[in-house]
């Protein structure tokens, strides 16, 4: 049986229940689309951003070169790091480069780098062609290699004839 | 010949040590659960522990924490050695993150502030769930828009 407390009490409880209930759902809803973002690689077309060599301190991969952006407070990077080095093992052709965005902002910003990790796939000319950010594991990093790999690079394709 | 930049892009050096990375992930778990069950009741005094937790994690590590220890002490007997070891800066980073939230939220509360405890708890629960979950790592973009509005000013 209610007392008179008890109803006085119940609105607030099921305020409460129905709030959490949304937070839940909302949360749950927000780690899909995380986790359906994070391990895709995206193509990036329509613009020409590139990447030389003296801007990451060493020469680029002769076919794929995976830039990486990353910081000292970051979980997830520590994980890309070790896939790409998985991934670019025996492979002189493909190169990784760990960029630390904190001393970096000037690549930060310009290639509009918002979260660590980002890692920007760049092609033989230095292009950047492919993008993938957060907790991407090794075979997100493959399909991303594999797609920069079987297409030729759009611009920059006269240097090979040059 | 290419030239040899004076300052070579480097990533931050690895950590000679570190901490099994399933340990912070547990405890963002039990922290949902925690953070769950205040916006359920709207206790203060459970949203007062969470930050007591975060504080002790954000200000000795993580590996001081109570469900670090209950970790420690009953799971990782059950899993097995870790695949790689983790840095342990990154989630000490996201207690901080986590104290600055609920801290706020506690502070606003005992001020009077209505439903201040829900709506604290419901953030830092969004924050936490996604980290124990998906592996989601909010600090490390609040971490970076901050670098990049520091230098922008």
């Amino acid at each position: 049986m209610l007392t008179y407390s008890m109803m006085k009490v119940w609105p607030i409880v099921t305020f409460r229940l129905i709030a959490l209930a949304f937070v839940v759902a909302g949360s749950a809803v927000l780690a899909a689309v995380v986790r359906r973002r994070d391990g895709r690689s995206r193509a990036v077309t329509g613009t020409a951003a590139r990447l030389t060599p003296a801007e990451l301190g060493r020469p680029l991969g002769s076919t794929v070169t995976f830039v990486q952006f990353s910081t000292t407070a970051c979980a997830p990077c520590r994980g890309v790091r070790r896939a790409l080095g998985e991934l670019t093992a025996g492979r002189p052709d493909v190169v990784h480069v760990e960029v630390d965005a904190e001393q970096h902002l000037d690549l930060v910003r310009q290639h509009r780098v918002f979260t660590t990790p980002t890692v920007l796939v760049l092609d033989a000319t230095g292009q950047v062609r492919h993008r993938l950010t957060g907790a991407v594991d090794r075979r997100g990093l493959g399909e991303a290699l594999s797609a920069v790999a079987a297409t030729p690079a759009t611009t920059g394709a006269e240097v090979h004839h040059g | 010949m290419a030239e040899i930049p004076t300052t070579p892009a480097a990533g931050p050096t690895p950590p000679a040590t570190g901490i099994d990375p399933r340990g912070p992930r547990f405890a963002a778990g039990i922290t949902a659960v925690v953070l769950a069950v205040t916006v359920a009741t709207g206790s203060v005094w459970l949203l007062a522990a969470q930050v007591a937790v975060f504080a002790i994690g954000s200000l000795f590590g993580v590996r001081r924490t109570p469900y670090a220890w209950v970790y420690r002490r009953f799971v990782r007997p059950r899993l097995g050695p870790p695949a790689d070891l983790e840095d342990p800066a990154p989630p000490r980073f996201a207690q901080t993150v986590g104290l600055a939230v609920t801290g706020l939220a506690l502070l606003l509360a005992v001020a009077g502030v209505a439903h201040a405890v829900e709506v604290g708890a419901a953030l830092a629960f969004v924050a936490a769930f996604l980290n124990a979950a998906v592996n989601y790592c909010l600090g490390c973009r609040l971490y970076l828009l901050l670098l990049r509005a520091r230098t922008t000013a």
